[in-house]
């Protein structure tokens, strides 16, 4: 038995001696070779954005496609301007008719032309066969090209934020996409054909690997990576070892930064630089459902907004790397920002209020009651996949506990939780994040989120609102634009449908060694300032 | 009655109470996906769910079949798994046994390796500890099973991988392969990224049956028949492997056979710390997205996968048990 456990361990131990020295040379990326004078011969992203398949409309591929190989007519830039893409410029007089002036030499990876009728037929097809776009692109009434360089597109009535949506709408080859039916299972090399900078030259579907290198008949400048690979991982822990190691040159993820306890170890790394964003989403935001009996009251939201201590709360989720949010809701880095009443924490003015608004303890249990005398139970509802919102919803729980409001807590999966939000709206509190592109929906200022019409995560159907959005809508003039922000945010100030709870700035480690890393509020730190200016230190 | 017609009324009892088995577990497996609250399509739809509205979600639950009756849509379901033709994943827009057999079999590349070494170590180093029960070898095994066996799986992997791949750098972080090898460099680039995983796979493994096996030893041990042995005069090294060990294979292969079924989904954690497409994660994704194609398609193929595997191990019982293999031969069902 002994010589068995022996020859056991010995086999084990020169097998593993074996597997680790016969293949596989480290891939750090530090170590790359550049070639020319600062060019970058090789680009590793790490991403826990799972490609499944190579056609457009699976999420992660999707999101790779519109940063690296497709491009649309105009995009968003680092400032979160609107800026020119496929279209040199645009000229509108009345919100509603838009005139697109697209370039003259752009072509797709198989050396076509890119017209105007590429652009008339994505619309058109997305529309058919993309329920997101269906709905986005509602009111589009027609898309003329009347020539190779001219798009023309009508929409019902006007619409300011028209250029947010289109910013996110890539342009497909109508000699490609217009015999294929079905997009959600058209994955050949045709499909991944656009007029970015890269081409997709592999896809590795055992490993999830991605591997694109630079369009050499690019019509426009060359980017300064010559190849980039997209290397997946299950899990954030993982991929953060990997780019300590210099495995790879970013972590990416869209619309969101990376948590602040990995902060500490990457400092450590002499190879790694952090920056960080203000964020144009916010992380955590509680809703009130103004369509539900006591969360119509204005004075009930108030004294919620004061039993909440926001310091703790900054202090514990964001460790510093965040900021105490004002009533008004909408992030500091936002156009047009107006300062507002700070949100404060006081116990006794929020329990002044609930007295006002007429909940008391009445059976003596250290809870209150309705205003009508019945058993007052609100109901908050948290997704059970954000664990940083379950744990934040915990700390509600208490601070309103505290005042006397026995909120109940309700974990949900995703999918239910989007079921009720999206489509049911029987909630009647929850806590959910914004991102940057749902932020700038509708007339933009998270609007959308509130508008009963629209999203409406708060069903406000307040005729003082709408109002308000209605004319944001539809007005160009930037001082009167200015003003209308600020009747926005004074409104979220004084009626509270919704409470920034706390917000956490966009963390953003990367490759040291490499300098022009441009942070986009829309496409994060993966976006074309980066891809054309990044160099060598 | 003849031997042969013995053999035969025993395999069509086993084969019909299979055969039932599986249907009421196609059934289970159709209806529990759809009894779970939230909607597929919202899942589709991701963050964009917030800008469709009701009529376009049911014009996308159209197109997915979704909208039929329940009756309608079992009736399906049951004639595809019969073809096993699971239609088209929601969520990925890939046919659904495709994505099964893919992901299937990487999964059983990494569950192979790991339940034989596990079971093999599990069986060595059962008996060494059984046959010296209460000796420091024992204490000490025993002592590492339980600590294996009560780990977090996630912690443990983490740590192993910390150690070995962040720090000493002799395995890599993660995947099955580089992606950038062909041929026997590709093998050897597979072997090398999954000798953790099944290092690790096998290590729980080997834990979880080490006690098995270690108890049914020291039981055995005490039983009569060994002690006749004894008196008879036999060796320690003839009890042990022709007494001993030969009554402890048919839980052993029972154990085996079940952790099959439990492994092929269980491989999860590993998955998720290793990035290894397999099956646990495709489970894992298909739940959470509510993928109802998928998850029917990996429930009947895990169904399939554990009644054959609880099958060979009938079977395999009549070889090790001559009284099970007796009755085999008799068409006298135990």
């Amino acid at each position: 038995m002994k010589y068995i456990t022996k020859l056991l361990i010995i086999t084990v131990l020169i097998s593993c001696v074996l597997l680790s020295g016969c293949t596989q040379t480290s891939e750090n990326s530090t170590d790359s070779p550049t070639v020319g004078d600062n060019r970058i011969q090789k680009l590793v992203i790490g991403t826990t954005n799972k490609v499944e398949d190579t056609n457009m409309n699976d999420y992660s591929f999707g999101l790779f496609s519109s940063r690296l190989t497709h491009r649309a007519l105009v995009t968003i830039g680092a400032n979160g301007d609107i800026v020119p893409d496929l279209a040199t410029s645009w000229d509108t007089s009345d919100l509603k008719t838009w005139t697109f002036h697209m370039v003259g030499n752009a072509t797709w990876h198989d050396g076509k032309p890119l017209t105007a009728q590429d652009v008339r037929f994505t619309m058109d097809y997305q529309k058919k066969n993309n329920p997101t776009w269906k709905s986005v692109f509602a009111g589009l009434l027609s898309v003329e090209a009347p020539d190779n360089q001219t798009v023309i597109m009508t929409l019902d009535k006007p619409g300011f934020n028209f250029l947010i949506n289109l910013a996110t709408c890539r342009v497909l080859p109508e000699h490609i996409y217009k015999n294929v039916e079905d997009p959600k299972k058209f994955n050949t090399p045709d499909a991944w054909i656009g007029t970015g900078p890269y081409v997709l030259k592999s896809f590795d579907k055992a490993t999830g690997l991605l591997h694109y290198e630079i369009y050499d008949q690019y019509w426009g400048q060359s980017p300064a990576i010559d190849q980039i690979d997209i290397r997946y991982f299950a899990n954030t822990d993982t991929m953060m070892l990997a780019f300590q190691k210099g495995e790879i040159d970013v972590p990416y993820a869209y619309a969101t930064g990376y948590s602040p306890y990995y902060v500490p170890k990457l400092l450590d790394n002499e190879n790694i630089g952090i920056m960080t964003q203000k964020n144009g989403g916010i992380t955590s935001v509680l809703w009130f459902n103004e369509n539900k009996t006591y969360f119509d009251s204005k004075t009930f939201r108030q004294a919620v907004s004061y039993a909440i201590d926001y310091e703790e709360m900054k202090n514990i989720f964001t460790s510093g790397y965040g900021s105490i949010p004002d009533a008004g809701f909408v992030p500091q880095s936002t156009l047009y920002y107006k300062e507002t009443r700070p949100l404060a924490y006081d116990v006794n003015k929020s329990k002044d209020l609930l007295d006002a608004a007429g909940f008391k303890d009445t059976n003596g249990d250290g809870f209150r009651e309705a205003p009508d005398g019945k058993k007052f139970q609100p109901v908050l509802l948290i997704r059970s996949d954000k664990v940083e919102h379950v744990r934040a919803a915990e700390m509600l729980k208490k601070y309103m506990n505290a005042v006397g409001i026995d909120v109940q807590l309700k974990i949900m999966d995703r999918s239910s939780f989007g079921d009720i939000l999206d489509f049911e709206k029987t909630h009647e509190m929850a806590l959910a994040r914004t991102t940057y592109a749902g932020m700038q929906t509708g007339s933009g200022y998270g609007s959308s989120y509130i508008d009963q019409r629209i999203y409406g995560w708060s069903m406000v159907n307040d005729s003082k609102f709408q109002t308000i959005v209605d004319q944001l809508m539809t007005t160009i003039d930037s001082e009167k634009r200015r003003d209308l922000a600020g009747q926005l945010q004074d409104y979220y100030a004084d009626e509270m449908p919704a409470i920034t709870v706390y917000n956490m700035d966009i963390i953003q480690p990367y490759n040291k060694n490499y300098v022009g890393w441009v942070y986009n509020p829309s496409s994060g730190i993966l976006n074309y300032d980066t891809l054309f200016g990044l160099h060598k230190a | 009655m003849s031997l042969a017609k013995g053999r035969a009324r025993f395999f069509a009892g086993k084969a019909l109470r299979y055969g039932i088995t599986l249907v009421i577990i196609l059934s289970i497996n159709f209806a529990i996906p759809r009894a779970m609250p939230g909607d597929p399509m919202i899942n589709l739809l991701g963050e964009d769910a917030v800008r469709v509205d009701r009529q376009m979600l049911d014009e996308l639950r159209a197109q997915y079949g979704l909208d039929r009756p329940i009756q309608d849509q079992y009736i399906e379901y049951m004639l595809g798994a019969g073809r096993l033709d699971f239609g088209y994943s929601i969520h990925k827009n890939l046919k659904v046994t495709e994505l099964i057999y893919d992901r299937f079999f990487w999964t059983l590349v990494l569950i192979f390796p790991s339940i034989a070494i596990g079971g093999l170590l599990a069986l060595v180093l059962g008996a060494i500890a059984g046959f010296r029960q209460g000796s420091k070898v024992d204490r000490l095994l025993t002592g590492v099973s339980i600590f294996m066996y009560s780990c977090p799986s996630f912690l443990f992997a983490m740590v192993i991988v910390t150690i070995f791949s962040f720090h000493l750098g002799w395995f890599p972080l993660g995947n099955i392969s580089s992606g950038r090898t062909q041929g026997f460099a590709y093998l050897l680039d597979i072997g090398y990224h999954l000798f953790l995983p099944v290092a690790i796979l096998s290590a729980f493994e080997a834990a979880y049956i080490f006690l098995i096996v270690r108890n049914s030893i020291t039981q055995i041990m005490g039983e009569y028949f060994i002690f006749v042995a004894k008196a008879k005069g036999l060796s320690a090294r003839v009890i042990e492997l022709r007494h001993v060990m030969r009554n402890v294979l048919p839980q052993f292969i029972s154990i085996m056979a079940l952790n099959f079924g439990f492994m092929v989904s269980g491989a999860l954690i590993i998955e998720i710390v290793f990035s290894l497409n397999g099956m646990g994660t495709l489970i894992y994704d298909s739940v959470m997205s509510r993928d109802y194609p998928v998850l029917q398609g990996a429930f009947v193929f895990l169904t399939i996968f554990v009644l054959a595997a609880n099958f060979l191990a009938d079977v395999l019982y009549g070889i090790t048990d001559p009284r099970i293999g007796d009755s085999m031969n008799t068409g006298k069902m135990i």
